[in-house]
This record gives C-alpha cells, sequence and structure tokens, in this order.
C-alpha cells in the first residue's frame, strides 16, 4: 500500500468519534448541578445578610469587626514604613 | 449542543489518547462553556473556535496531569483487501497512533486541529494564540515525524 493511502484511512479512523448516547444529558446534569449550587450559594449569603440586619448585636460584632480589621490594616502600613 | 459535541469528543480523544477520561473532559469542556458564555464576544471570534479555545486548553491540561495509560477504542475498520494488507494496515495504524503519541504537544493540537477538524490556519493561529505561520510550521513538522513513521511505505503525505 502507499503511504498516502496509509495515512489517509489512518486520519479517516481517527476522525470517527464514537460518542455515548447519554453525553448530552451528562452535560445537562452537570449544568443542572452547577446551577443548583449557585443557587445555593446566593442563599446562603441572602440568609446571612438577612440575619445580620435582623439582629443588632450582630450588626454590631460587624461593625466591630470591620473597625479592628481597619485598624489592623494601618497599624501594619504603618509598620511597613517604619521598617523602611 | 449536539452540533458541537462530536468534533469536540474527537479532538479531545486525539489529543488525550485516553479513552477512560476524555468524555469527561469534552463534559467539563461544555461546562466551562456554560460558565464563560457571558464572556464569548462574537466580534472577536467564532463560537466553535471558542469551543475549540477551551477543548484545546481542558486537554492540555489533562495531557500534563496524567500521562497516557490506554489507547483510545477506536472503531475497528472492514476491509475487503487481503489479510497481510489488513495486517499491514494494522502496523502502520498503529506506528501513526505511536508517533502522534509522541508529538509535542504544540504540535500535536494544531496537527488534529488542522488534519482531523479541518479548522482553517487562521482558525487554529486564534485557538493557539500564535501566528499561522507558526501554525503552518507546526503542522508541517507534525506531518514529517508522521511520515517518517511510514517509512516502510513509498510516497508522499506532505
Amino acid at each position: 500500500m502507499k503511504r498516502r493511502q496509509v495515512y489517509d484511512a489512518w486520519k479517516q479512523q481517527r476522525q470517527q468519534a464514537d460518542c455515548q448516547p447519554g453525553f448530552a444529558e451528562a452535560v445537562m446534569n452537570r449544568i443542572r448541578e452547577h446551577e443548583r449550587e449557585k443557587h445555593r450559594t446566593f442563599c446562603g449569603v441572602y440568609e446571612l445578610m438577612e440575619m445580620i440586619s435582623a439582629c443588632p448585636l450582630a450588626q454590631a460584632a460587624l461593625i466591630i469587626a470591620g473597625v479592628l480589621a481597619g485598624l489592623v490594616r494601618v497599624a501594619f502600613v504603618i509598620g511597613m514604613f517604619l521598617r523602611t | 449542543m449536539e452540533r458541537y459535541q462530536k468534533p469536540v469528543i474527537t479532538f479531545v480523544r486525539n489529543v488525550i489518547d485516553d479513552s477512560h477520561v476524555c468524555e469527561d473532559i469534552a463534559q467539563e469542556v461544555f461546562l466551562t462553556a456554560y460558565k464563560l458564555l457571558s464572556s464569548f464576544d462574537p466580534d472577536r471570534s467564532e463560537f466553535s473556535t471558542w469551543l475549540f479555545t477551551i477543548a484545546r486548553n481542558k486537554s492540555l491540561n489533562a495531557l500534563k496531569k496524567k500521562r497516557p495509560l490506554s489507547m483510545p477504542r477506536l472503531p475497528e475498520r472492514t476491509s475487503s483487501v487481503n489479510p497481510s494488507d489488513v495486517l499491514s494496515q494494522k502496523e502502520s495504524f498503529d506506528e501513526l497512533d505511536r508517533a502522534l503519541r509522541e508529538l509535542p504537544a504544540t504540535q500535536k493540537t494544531a496537527f488534529i486541529l488542522a488534519e482531523l477538524e479541518k479548522l482553517s490556519h487562521a482558525e487554529i493561529a486564534q485557538i493557539e494564540g500564535v501566528r499561522i505561520g507558526t501554525v503552518k510550521s507546526r503542522i508541517s513538522r507534525a506531518k514529517s515525524k508522521l511520515q517518517s513513521a511510514l517509512k516502510n511505505l513509498d510516497g508522499e503525505i506532505l
């Protein structure tokens, strides 16, 4: 056999994909699972925000945490300047 | 999806050469495309080019993580030629499979996109993120390596 014939036959064999019948359904299932996961994450964040807005103690804790984080950040920057 | 599933599966299977994981990777390609759909810009590229870019990146990542352990199950060709021809053809196919497996990743993806997926050099350049000249050179080097795998036969494939 000629090289070209073998090469063309090999390419033709390589071009044949045997797709599983449930492939599209499997992809759709993964997409649905991804959407559910996204929804769960969003709901979790939403529930946390609702809880904070309903409870004055949680609001105060959040403000204190924010102030502390800000102070730590300022101290860190001042420390960096003093070292240099 | 049905329009693109065959070309994507064929591409992934040819690049990663592992029948066990190729379908998972192909599923990931479509899932990633779904997640990134908002970033697709039809003015910048065709949808198929964009999808093949995702498929290429996923396949190369899978190739880096896991070296091939098994050959893909390719459909047997039925032939009316005599048994010795079939045997020699099988040996030649094995040689070509081995040569394809041993190609550097960039040459392999360029070759598969051009010769098996029949994409234009411009499309491949966009997928690979290189110039058309580089694509041509990669394909040409890949072909010459495959040609040398068929050294016992006459003729040219280039």
